[in-house]
């Protein structure tokens, strides 16, 4: 049973990951930086 | 100081961009889609990568699932837990190096760790979500040490990069201040950020439980007892093993809980070991005992 829903979540957590990369997620996490770098300095 | 060599690496890994010094710039290469699992600002000129958390509140804010930041989250979180925590995360080691000053030794109560799950949901998530805004950077410490103070330091020194940053907000003074507070707070209390506010890290402690690699205690062949020779009921009292807690953990009771770093400092006293789910129990040189009477076997 433990490894089987271990499986389960390594299996849907790459999933997850795939289905991300496959719909730009990672490059809408590089382009965050402007927003995020203003933001931290408080300026913004 | 294994895990002190590890922490070295793991802020060179997160944070060697050196060319942002001379050029008074910040990395904004292909790498920053990469989401480090540690607490560890975008805007902090060295970064390589993104902070989890920031990811996070700008999916929120943009109205997208953040797909491929939970995937990496939970898978790396399947296996070895709040690990990161223990042994990469930079501000973890600064509330390490800081709290070596020990002002005091200040003990909040057993509540106030859940706070890190309000700031979890509460800042990080609905907050973000309502005001489109990533109010959790707006006051982060880590972002404040990491990035808000160097980019003061450059802004001094004339970068072109920070024109238009105004410092003198009140929102600024406020983060400086926030992380005044945080240093003071390492000073007297073991991890503070780590075990009341991080939401880093109360989401990798949710994985605590399930995660491969796992940390426990038997009592029936802690050695301290068998030295001691108690049959354990003294193990509250002896507190051996939750002494070199950095996040003052009652270990025999609270080991492997959300609030477990993984940092296996209790490992090297007592009963407490690790061990991978699917594999037998390592114990690195700490006598153990079989059973009550016999010779200790050191494994």
């Amino acid at each position: 049973m433990r490894i089987f829903l271990f499986a389960l979540f390594f299996i849907l957590f790459g999933a997850a990951i795939a289905y991300g990369l496959s719909i730009g997620d990672f490059w809408e996490t590089l382009s965050n930086g402007a927003m995020i770098c203003l933001t931290c300095i408080g300026v913004a | 100081m294994k895990r002190r060599i590890v922490q070295f690496i793991g802020l060179l890994a997160t944070n060697s961009y050196f060319a942002a010094l001379p050029k008074m710039s910040f990395y904004q290469g292909t790498l920053k889609g990469v989401c480090v699992p540690v607490l560890n600002c975008y805007a902090c000129p060295m970064a390589w990568g993104s902070c989890p958390v920031g990811t996070l509140q700008h999916f929120l804010i943009v109205r997208a699932f953040p797909f491929y930041l939970l995937g990496t989250l939970g898978a790396i979180g399947l296996f070895i837990g709040r690990w990161p925590c223990g042994w990469l995360c930079p501000f973890g080691w600064l509330q390490d190096i800081v709290n070596k000053v020990k002002l005091r030794n200040i003990k909040l109560p057993d509540w106030v760790r859940h706070m890190k799950f309000v700031v979890l949901v509460g800042l990080v998530g609905v907050v973000a979500w309502v005001t489109f805004e990533p109010w959790f950077c707006k006051i982060c410490p880590a972002g404040t040490f990491g990035a808000g103070l160097p980019w003061l330091f450059f802004h001094s020194r004339g970068s072109v990069w920070s024109e238009g940053m105004d410092f003198t907000t009140g929102m600024f003074t406020f983060k400086v201040i926030f992380l005044a507070v945080c240093l003071l707070a390492m000073m007297v209390i073991k991890r503070p950020f780590c075990r009341f506010l991080c939401p880093l890290g109360a989401l990798f402690g949710l994985t605590n439980k399930f995660s491969l690699l796992q940390l426990n205690v038997d009592l029936d062949s802690c050695a301290i007892a068998y030295a001691k020779g108690s049959d354990f009921t003294n193990c509250a009292t002896c507190n051996h093993c939750s002494r070199h807690c950095p996040m003052d953990l009652k270990v025999p009771e609270q080991i492997g809980s959300v609030d477990c770093i993984r940092c296996m400092n209790c490992t090297s006293y007592g009963s407490p070991n690790w061990s991978f789910r699917f594999k037998r129990e390592q114990n690195f040189g700490v006598p153990r005992i079989e059973k009550e009477g016999t010779e200790p076997v050191v494994m």
